[in-house]
């Protein structure tokens, strides 16, 4: 895996920031390619009807035109990736604000947006479907996943290290091979 | 056994998973058999969008601005003709010969 860090791509000190990120994505390897394609297309899940390639588009603007500036030691991939969860919460933000003006012009109650609830409930569904004869990378999810709910909750299964580190080679490659993709609603 | 799909809001969850799976991704090792094509589709992507930054960065005097034509002067000596159909046309010994480019060396 290509693991580009900042320090490794800023040769002189006058370079510019923009430039170096340039630089660094002209030097992603077809892999790196790939695994950006998948992480917008995993972040652009979160919102429906959002497209993978808009997302990106606006990432990679953000990161080229220096209003998001790469910090010094973090892989490229880990600070595109954080430019696609920041423009897609902002995106959420906007359209929730939207709906709940909406709303309250039609003086309806506002509950949650119903919409993103259903599409969350159908998405984890078909998690659960197309891993359903592999209880081992469901329980590799629930347990990464209970990581960044934080709070009390049911205890993640446990799976010793070997099968835990398969379970993540299987999970990551029905990811990368865009099987999991095609699957999601 | 726990299912992901207990409890907490379900957005929340969803979210969760996302970030669960970004993870995977962004940890798994560099694997042989990605489709080329799709890695291109992306690089085409990358590409644009650098050039499209590097256009816009260019000083604004590099950059020919729409509706300013370059300015054409014409020549105040006639052209001379043609000597003959093997022999170079002789320079004007009025004219200076130009000097190489700044760059050249």
């Amino acid at each position: 895996m290509l693991d580009l860090m900042r320090s490794d791509i800023a040769a002189g000190a006058a370079e510019s920031s923009t430039e170096t990120v340039a630089r660094a994505l002209a030097a992603l390897t077809p892999s790196d390619l790939v695994r950006l394609k998948r992480l917008a297309q995993l972040r652009a899940r979160l919102l429906p009807g959002f497209e993978w390639d808009e997302l990106l588009n606006e990432a990679l603007l953000r990161a080229l035109d220096g209003s998001r500036r790469w910090p010094e030691g973090v892989p490229l991939l880990s600070f595109i990736s954080g430019i696609l969860r920041s423009l897609l919460d902002g995106r959420a933000q906007q359209r929730r604000r939207l709906a709940e003006r909406a709303l309250t012009a039609s003086e309806t109650s506002v509950t949650a947006a119903p919409d993103a609830r259903l599409h969350a409930r159908r998405c984890l569904a078909a998690i659960a479907q197309f891993f359903a004869s592999d209880p081992d990378v469901l329980a590799l999810i629930a347990a990464l996943a209970r990581q960044y709910l934080g709070g009390p909750g049911h205890p993640a299964p446990q799976l010793s290290g070997k099968r835990r580190e398969a379970a993540r080679k299987r999970l990551a490659r029905a990811i990368l091979r865009g099987q999991l993709d095609e699957f999601l609603p | 056994m726990t299912d992901f799909r207990d409890r907490p809001d379900t957005t929340d969850r969803w979210r969760a998973t996302i970030e669960a799976l970004e993870a995977v991704v962004l940890a798994a090792p560099d694997k042989p058999g990605i489709d080329p094509a799709e890695a291109e589709e992306v690089r085409r992507l990358v590409m644009v969008q650098i050039a499209t930054r590097r256009r816009n960065s260019l000083p604004s005097a590099w950059v020919r601005r729409p509706g300013i034509l370059p300015q054409i002067v014409p020549d105040a000596e006639p052209a001379p003709k043609a000597t003959g159909p093997d022999e170079p046309t002789p320079r004007s010994p009025d004219r200076p010969v130009p000097l190489p480019p700044a760059w050249h060396d």
